[in-house]
């Protein structure tokens, strides 16, 4: 049987083939042999970076699903600590936005008897500050979800600029979630800064939170004022092809839009 | 997909698992997909943390998750895979709030230190480390797909040469060796160039 290389003995050790004998008498070579130990100190580096490259590969490809992500079914965002309490709440919800949807519509079918429009025209069209706001109760002494609170009262009262600086001391205190950028993406959708809006409303889709059909409708308003039709029709889609509160009106823009 | 934490979804944590030890990504990247925006809300709400560094944990759990997986740390489900994932993620964000630090794809990456680095400053050394890795990484970025292949299976996944013989399409388990010699010179090559 040939001598193990230094190189066999380093692949052995770092791949933990060696038998415990072996593997002392590694560790023991490494305390006593310079040249040995400078080539293990070598290999290891080697190592270390192969496995970095790989942290990073993955990583890369963690970010790519992101940027091609559908958000995932109600049902895998549910969160656990969602209690029965809150569901009277979330159905009055429901019926205010179907009284928003009705109101949404009749402002389509108006919008039908006019003539064809751009993408922009379209977003005035069908745009109107969301009426109801949902947010958690604060729970104990939560300064962040105070503020919260604050900004949604702000923002229904269209003092836009107060409710977004509210919302950022909330973020400072807090971090962001869900609720705090999907405020802020409304509150910037009203003052017409469309890109940031967006880039909000983006980023609310990560989180569970109450209010994600409206998040989606006013992501889709935010992509249409900005002339950005099929990200815009692929928002729609997914809200037409979920029983929620938007459906009709989103079928409705998605044939406003196919007919331009 | 079942909700998580059911029995019908232990069922799939274990196939998923046994997909990612035979080093399919798909799956891996899947479960990232689907466990993300809980995690990250959860994480966010419970440790006051901003999203972006929720976001980055989360990304280095999944990437902890896949080597335990790989280095048979993990070969077994007793919870599901959510219960397990959010464990790692609670240690994460603890110890990201004790120390402070920006997250780091480097932790646990260890470089043996002979003699000749023993004197240096420990900040040092950590600059050293962090220019190596990155010359490592730009390296294997600089060879061919197959070489890449290999090499990550070897020293990342630590596959046997069986195993890689099978993944490569080699005809025997010498003409495997033979060629993560080859692209392991390879690799040194570029290394010493750069």
């Amino acid at each position: 049987m040939t001598t193990p290389t230094s190189d066999e003995l380093y692949d052995a050790y770092y791949r933990q083939e060696l038998s415990a004998a072996d593997k002392a008498a590694f560790e023991a070579r490494l305390q006593t042999d310079t040249d040995f130990a400078a080539g293990y100190a070598e290999f290891t580096r080697l190592t270390a970076g192969i496995q970095y490259y790989n942290r990073m590969r993955l990583v890369q490809a963690f970010k790519e699903a992101d940027a091609r992500q559908e958000p995932a079914s109600p049902l895998t965002f549910r969160r656990e600590e969602d209690t029965p309490k809150n569901v009277p709440l979330y159905r009055r919800g429901w019926m205010l936005a179907a009284a928003v949807v009705l109101l949404l519509a009749m402002a389509g079918a108006l919008f039908l008897l006019a003539d064809r429009s751009s993408a922009p025209d379209l977003y005035a069209a069908y745009y109107t500050p969301l009426a109801q706001l949902e947010l958690a109760h604060p729970r104990g002494e939560d300064e962040s979800a105070e503020l919260k609170q604050q900004a949604a009262a702000a923002y229904q009262q269209a003092d836009y600029p107060t409710s977004l600086q509210l919302l950022e001391k909330a973020r400072q205190l807090a971090g962001a979630d869900g609720e705090l950028l999907f405020l802020q993406g409304l509150n910037l959708l009203a003052l017409e800064r469309y890109a940031e809006a967006e880039q909000a409303l983006l980023q609310a889709r990560e989180f569970r939170f109450r209010q994600q059909q409206d998040a989606r409708w006013y992501l889709a308003l935010a992509y249409l004022a900005q002339e950005k039709r099929p990200e815009a029709r692929q928002t729609l889609e997914t809200l037409q092809q979920n029983d929620g509160p938007y459906q009709t009106q989103s079928t409705e823009l998605l044939r406003r839009l196919e007919q331009e | 997909m079942s909700a998580p934490g059911t029995a019908s979804s232990l069922e799939e944590d274990r196939l998923l698992l046994e997909q990612v030890k035979s080093g399919q990504e798909a799956p891996l990247v899947e479960l990232y997909r689907r466990l993300k925006p809980e995690f990250v809300y959860w994480l966010s709400s419970n440790y006051s943390l901003p999203f972006e560094t929720a976001e980055e944990i989360f990304q280095l759990v999944m990437v902890l998750f896949y080597e335990n997986v790989m280095n048979q740390k993990l070969s077994e489900l007793n919870s599901s895979l959510k219960t397990y994932l959010f464990a790692i993620g609670k240690n994460k964000a603890l110890e990201f709030q004790r120390k402070k630090q920006k997250i780091s794809f480097m932790e646990d990456l260890s470089v043996y230190h002979d003699r000749a680095d023993e004197a240096m400053e420990e900040q040092e050394l950590e600059l050293q480390k962090e220019t190596t890795l990155q010359q490592v990484a730009r390296a294997m970025e600089a060879l061919n797909e197959g070489c890449r292949k290999i090499i990550s299976l070897f020293y990342y996944n630590k596959s046997s040469m069986r195993d890689i013989m099978a993944a490569m399409g080699y005809a025997t388990e010498a003409v495997a060796r033979n060629q993560r010699y080859r692209c392991v010179q390879k690799l040194k090559t570029l290394l010493q160039a750069s």
